[in-house]
């Protein structure tokens, strides 16, 4: 048994015999290299209530090398890719450290969704909509923590998969529904005029700032 | 299924959480003694300047990893491989806790089904003594390895203000083999390939002087520490290598010289001794009773070399099975391609019909027109055909 086989083993001993943290480590298939870590949503914040499923592969020069986390639960966050879940953290790419372990890592991640990082952004429009107008931005978040990161969620994927079709989109991307309405009475499709007003940040104070014109000129390219 | 799994992998651990989980202070205990890298029992202890403890061998994994930048792991203050100093006394608590540990593990969980009042005064008293062993000579050690440092001051502060140009005079540390040396010899020191200079061997008499002066000066400054570091003289650490400058004839007589295979390409030589040095020198780190013997760290190094060309050759099957999924992909998808490529056609031609344009792929090849002509008549046909396929590709990437 190699060393790194043996670590992970005991992290995940750690991991399962610590009832204090809420940190859960499950295996997904046979190898202790891809595991699935799960943590819930801290208190306090818009995440709260929800459970969040991190992926983990360990690579084969760990712990000298970082692991490789990504969200598989959607996270509406500016250092979240909001399309592939791909974290922004510095300690998942040069502040690595080889005494960090994967219980270590799961709660910096947690502590992430405290303290979000907009200057950093993995996720610019997010991030974008988080420094114009922090209520909106939470009011998504929330709302994404209710839609994906539910626990009842996470019993079945493909369910939730389906039932996303069925949920707000507008409330998804963060937009008000009286703008999106006002767009499609001119006759473009929703989810154009939803691709559109999420790029153009029409939220918060910006729809002062942003011409109607400007926003037809785009639904017309 | 995955519990149970779970439940196999973890049988298989000795760690912390072995101790009941009412005995905390006892998980703490056991975590103390612990490398913080590999989560296992120190093996050849060795403390950093900044005072944390690691296992020899994990720290010097740790600072070759060019990601770590040469940062302690637990606290990033700078290290080097030169500043390792031996912790026997580390190495005694972790001997001393192997053995104690069954028979502490064994009370702690008789002490479960008994009283639980008369016991933990008792086992308290045990864990302060142990703590206070561990945290004692750590203590010592350190405050040694600042004195032993502070004692080396021109070789330790000459390199580090490495803004200005010490005194000829001076005494500094090699940059590449942390030998120290007067300034004024280095530089013939460095084009000599950092050869060992001993007084035995005839060798170009700046370096030869540069070693008794190293004497001299080391008798002087350091005669404690040179004795502690080096507890038999049979046995030197390897110095460090730049390989670059090294020819390949001549690093095969490096291997050759440590008994090393010398099969294999440069890289390969170039991964076996970086690895074998630091086997070598990770081994040095230990009490001398608890050395591995040549032969073993010969086995280790075999063994190390096999997992590595193991890994290097399923990734190479990894590769390889990448590549043909891509073609198997186009297949499949042939015919959604072609159709994207008509639709996507009549956009930009303006317009022009479904019909057109399947035949517009067919004759009009831009790319291959050049490389038609070129090939003999008969596998023309050939190469159509192929274009029609490198259309589909170009589909696919401009969708």
């Amino acid at each position: 048994m190699d060393a790194r086989l043996r670590r992970v083993n005991k992290e995940i001993a750690d991991c399962k015999n610590d009832k204090t943290s809420n940190i859960r480590i499950d295996l997904v298939d046979s190898s202790p290299f891809h595991l699935k870590g799960s943590f819930p949503g801290p208190e306090d914040t818009p995440y709260q209530g929800g459970l969040f499923e991190v992926d983990i592969v360990i690579p084969e020069s760990y712990p000298f090398q970082p692991v490789k986390m990504k969200f598989i639960t959607k996270v509406y966050h500016p250092n979240v890719s909001s399309a592939s879940g791909a974290i922004c953290l510095d300690i998942l790419k040069d502040a690595w450290s080889p005494v960090l372990t994967l219980k270590s890592t799961l709660i910096s991640l947690q502590s992430l969704l405290c303290s979000p990082e907009p200057n950093d952004p993995q996720d610019a429009e997010v991030a974008k909509h988080y420094t114009t107008s922090k209520r909106s931005f939470e009011e998504t978040a929330v709302y994404w923590t209710k839609t994906y990161a539910t626990p009842k969620d996470d019993a079945q994927v493909p369910s939730g998969a389906a039932a996303a079709g069925g949920r707000d989109e507008v409330a998804i991307a963060g937009l008000e529904k009286a703008h999106v309405d006002q767009f499609e009475a001119l006759g473009f499709p929703r989810a154009k005029v939803i691709d559109v007003l999420r790029r153009l940040n029409y939220r918060g104070a910006n729809v002062a700032q942003i011409n109607d014109d400007r926003i037809v000129e785009e639904l017309l390219k | 299924m995955n519990s149970n799994k779970v439940g196999a992998l973890l049988a298989l651990v000795e760690d912390p959480t072995d101790f009941p989980a009412n005995a905390p202070s006892l998980r703490t205990l056991d975590a103390a003694v612990r490398c913080p890298i590999c989560s296992e029992y120190f093996a050849g202890p060795v403390s950093l300047l900044c005072g944390h403890c690691f296992c020899s061998l994990c720290i010097r994994n740790a600072i070759a990893t060019p990601a770590s930048k040469a940062q302690c792991p637990t606290c990033r203050t700078h290290v080097s491989e030169s500043q390792l100093r031996p912790n026997p006394g580390m190495e005694d608590v972790v001997s001393a806790w192997k053995l104690a540990r069954p028979c502490v593990l064994g009370l702690a969980s008789k002490q479960l089904e008994e009283d639980v009042v008369g016991e933990p005064a008792k086992k308290k008293r045990k864990l302060d003594d142990d703590s206070s062993r561990v945290a004692g000579p750590s203590r010592t050690s350190s405050t040694e390895s600042t004195s032993r440092s502070d004692a080396d001051v021109p070789s330790s502060s000459a390199p580090a203000g490495e803004g200005h140009v010490p005194k000829p005079d001076f005494v500094v540390a090699c940059p590449l083999c942390t030998q120290s040396m007067k300034y004024k010899f280095l530089e013939a020191h460095m084009t000599n390939n950092c050869a060992p200079v001993s007084p035995s061997k005839p060798s170009a008499p700046p370096t030869s002087k540069s070693k008794s002066q190293k004497n001299a000066w080391s008798d002087i400054m350091a005669p404690k520490s040179r004795g502690k570091d080096k507890d038999t003289s049979d046995a030197d650490h390897i110095p460090k290598v730049s390989y670059d400058t090294l020819k390949d004839r001549q690093l095969k007589d490096k291997l050759a010289e440590l008994g090393l295979p010398t099969g294999g390409d440069r890289a390969a030589w170039i991964a076996r001794h970086q690895r074998w040095s630091m086997l070598w020198n990770a081994n040095l780190d230990r009490a001398p009773a608890k050395r591995q013997s040549k032969a073993e760290l010969l086995k280790e190094l075999r063994k190390w070399e096999d997992e590595r060309a193991a890994l290097r050759s399923k990734q190479k099957r990894e590769k390889e099975k990448e590549k043909p999924d891509d073609h198997a992909h186009l297949k499949t998808h042939n015919a959604e391609f072609k159709k994207l490529v008509a639709a996507a056609r009549p956009k930009s031609k303006g317009g022009a019909t479904n019909k057109e344009v399947e035949v517009g792929i067919d004759t009009s090849p831009p790319p291959s027109s050049a490389v038609a002509p070129s090939l003999d008549l008969n596998s023309e046909a050939d190469v159509i055909v192929v274009d029609s396929d490198d259309e589909d590709e170009k589909g696919k990437a401009d969708l």
